[in-house]
């Protein structure tokens, strides 16, 4: 059992060229990878383009519909929540899919075992690559909706109630919109972390985003209305862009108070799927 | 330097790497040598911090690898050849390596040239051969320019080119003054390769030594003779000393003469009017030196017909 001795030790090579694992290497390292990869730009072409078309569809029908809708209808018609609801409802199905890839596809190629020898302060990793797709996710949702409510506006121009900017809850509801769908990412991103399995997030997060949601609403009516609050997905969008408040449900918070309920929820996935990811075996 | 102590790993109440201790040296390739399921890729893991020891530590030039400032410029590590970005070109996937060490992208292009992947650095890594990949894998490893590699089980599945091809670049890296530490469950592979063996089953430390000093411990001292006058030469032997035995399942005719050299059974059989149609030395072949080492720490047994036979009765000979 005689280990050769180490005489042959050469001094320990000093990186004179400078290399070093960093947060700014590793922030552009994730962006190379988003953005190398064909998925990543049909999924963001998708969910802007889900958004117009919703915008665009809606608006247009309503605009047809105006000149035979009741004084009621006429009222209650939301043209700002009519343009951008479309954006955090179907963008919302399109952003699960890639916040959970971003990380759970590292899991089933291996590569993130190579990940993690290049740059093995776990932390920095996982918050490169939340941040990195949070930041591409936002600037996306962010002309989707923008441009949802503009041509949504301009189709909508006959109906003499189109929407400005400068109109009171109209800019939160557009900037809120395109927020929530960042926030749907990173939920599924905090899922994917937890769960290491694409399919599983996805399933996870549709589950919680969808179906809770739904069946929620089989609770007797007095105990859903004091439950509605606390829930993810559809009454969360509906108070982010609602604009006028008549058609909202009294249970609710305001918009940024149910804003604020389902950023805790992905806060908290997001912290739990960190916790993990530096405590695991990777 | 890699230098490990004590290693420990649990997965629940299996023990995966018990108590393992060992220096891997500057300059040498050393070759990390057990059966399927012995522990070496969990032994990898936990070099490269990817899983946490539960007792123990290891270090890579004196730090836990996690602490390394520069990561990739110390240590190229090869985990799965299988493992390609999917979608993304081997040029993206090296250069988002890069990118985390602040490596220059022009040393990108400087390895795909080094592993011959140039005319394909552009296309989605998905339709990548297993050769190709192990390439991709290798390439990756060489991007910090790092004194220390580690290969695990880099050969598994490549065809013979590729396998030359592996072996021709550890022995150049090791000859560069690199650390090559590189495992594998076949010791043939090793035969040429390695200057250094560690060998572990079942997770323990079997052996740790020069591959001339494995070789010398594990090659039989006996001469395979054939002859047509077997029982004339087997009692030659009995009175010069020696002993022969016929062994069991090889050619008629054959002997394993220990106790003495080559040319004195030459010698005796010249005397003796034997003639002799084989004299050659039966070294053991090392894989069976090391299946023998490692006979009893296998995991799974399939009922090996060839475990019940005696030692050195030519299997690879």
């Amino acid at each position: 059992m005689a280990a050769v001795t180490a005489s042959a030790a050469r001094p320990r090579p000093v990186p004179a060229d400078g290399y070093r694992a960093s947060v700014a290497g590793t922030l552009r390292s994730e962006f190379t990878k988003i953005r190398s990869v064909r998925s990543t730009y049909w999924t963001l072409f998708l969910l802007a383009a889900a958004g117009v078309a919703w915008s665009i569809a809606y608006c247009a029908g309503e605009a047809s519909k105006w000149p035979h809708m009741s004084a009621q209808d006429k009222l209650g018609f939301d043209p700002t929540q009519s343009s951008v609801v479309g954006l955090a409802l179907l963008g919302q199905l399109v952003i699960v899919v890639l916040g959970t890839l971003t990380l759970t596809s590292e899991y089933s190629t291996g590569i993130i075992r190579t990940s993690l020898t290049v740059m093995p302060r776990r932390g920095v990793l996982y918050a490169a690559k939340a941040t990195v797709f949070a930041a591409v996710a936002l600037v996306v949702a962010f002309l989707g909706s923008f441009m949802s409510f503009f041509i949504g506006q301009a189709l909508l121009a006959s109906t003499h109630v189109s929407a400005t900017l400068s109109q009171p809850n109209v800019l939160r509801a557009v900037i809120g919109s395109a927020l929530y769908v960042v926030l749907c990412g990173l939920f599924a991103f905090g899922l994917g972390a937890i769960l290491r399995s694409t399919a599983g997030a996805m399933t996870a997060a549709y589950g919680f985003l969808f179906l809770v949601p739904q069946l929620a609403k089989a609770l007797p009516s007095s105990w859903y209305a004091d439950v509605d609050r606390w829930l993810p997905g559809g009454d969360v969008v509906n108070a982010i862009t609602n604009t006028q408040s008549v058609n909202l449900s009294p249970h609710l918070f305001s918009a940024w108070g149910e804003f604020a309920v389902f950023g805790s929820y992905t806060a908290i996935l997001l912290v739990l799927g960190a916790v993990l990811f530096r405590k695991r075996d990777a | 330097m890699i230098e490990a102590r004590g290693l420990t790993k649990r997965y629940g109440p299996t023990i995966a790497v018990d108590g393992l201790s060992f220096r891997i040296c500057p300059g040498l390739v050393t070759g990390f040598l057990g059966p399927n399921g012995a522990g070496k890729t969990t032994t990898i893991r936990l070099i490269l911090g990817l899983d946490y020891p539960t007792a123990g530590t290891v270090t890579v030039n004196g730090e836990p690898y996690p602490l390394l400032a520069s990561p990739m410029r110390e240590v190229g590590a090869l985990l799965d050849a299988k493992a390609v970005p999917g979608g993304r070109s081997a040029r993206s996937h090296l250069l988002s390596l890069a990118q985390t060490n602040g490596i220059p992208r022009r040393r990108v292009d400087e390895v795909l040239g080094i592993v011959g992947l140039s005319d394909v650095a552009g296309k989605r890594s998905k339709g990548y051969s297993l050769g190709m990949s192990q390439r991709l894998g290798i390439a990756a490893t060489l991007l910090g320019d790092p004194q220390i590699l580690v290969f695990d089980e880099p050969v598994n599945g490549l065809d013979p080119e590729g396998i030359l091809w592996i072996r021709t670049l550890m022995r150049s890296l090791a000859a560069e003054g690199r650390t090559v530490f590189v495992s594998s469950h076949l010791m043939s592979e090793m035969e040429h390769t390695a200057d250094h063996v560690i060998v572990i089953g079942r997770g323990r430390l079997i052996a740790d030594c020069s591959m001339a000093e494995f070789i010398a411990r594990s090659s039989g001292q006996a001469i395979v003779v054939r002859t047509p006058q077997p029982d004339a030469l087997a009692r030659a032997v009995a009175v010069a000393g020696g002993a022969s035995a016929r062994a069991a399942d090889t050619e008629p005719g054959e002997l394993e003469v220990s106790g003495l050299t080559e040319e004195r059974i030459g010698d005796l059989a010249f005397a003796h009017g034997v003639r002799l149609h084989h004299l050659a030395p039966s070294r053991a072949s090392l894989e069976q030196a090391f299946m023998e080492l490692t006979a009893d720490s296998v995991e799974y047994y399939a009922g090996r017909p060839e475990a019940r036979r005696p030692a050195y009765t030519g299997m690879e000979n």
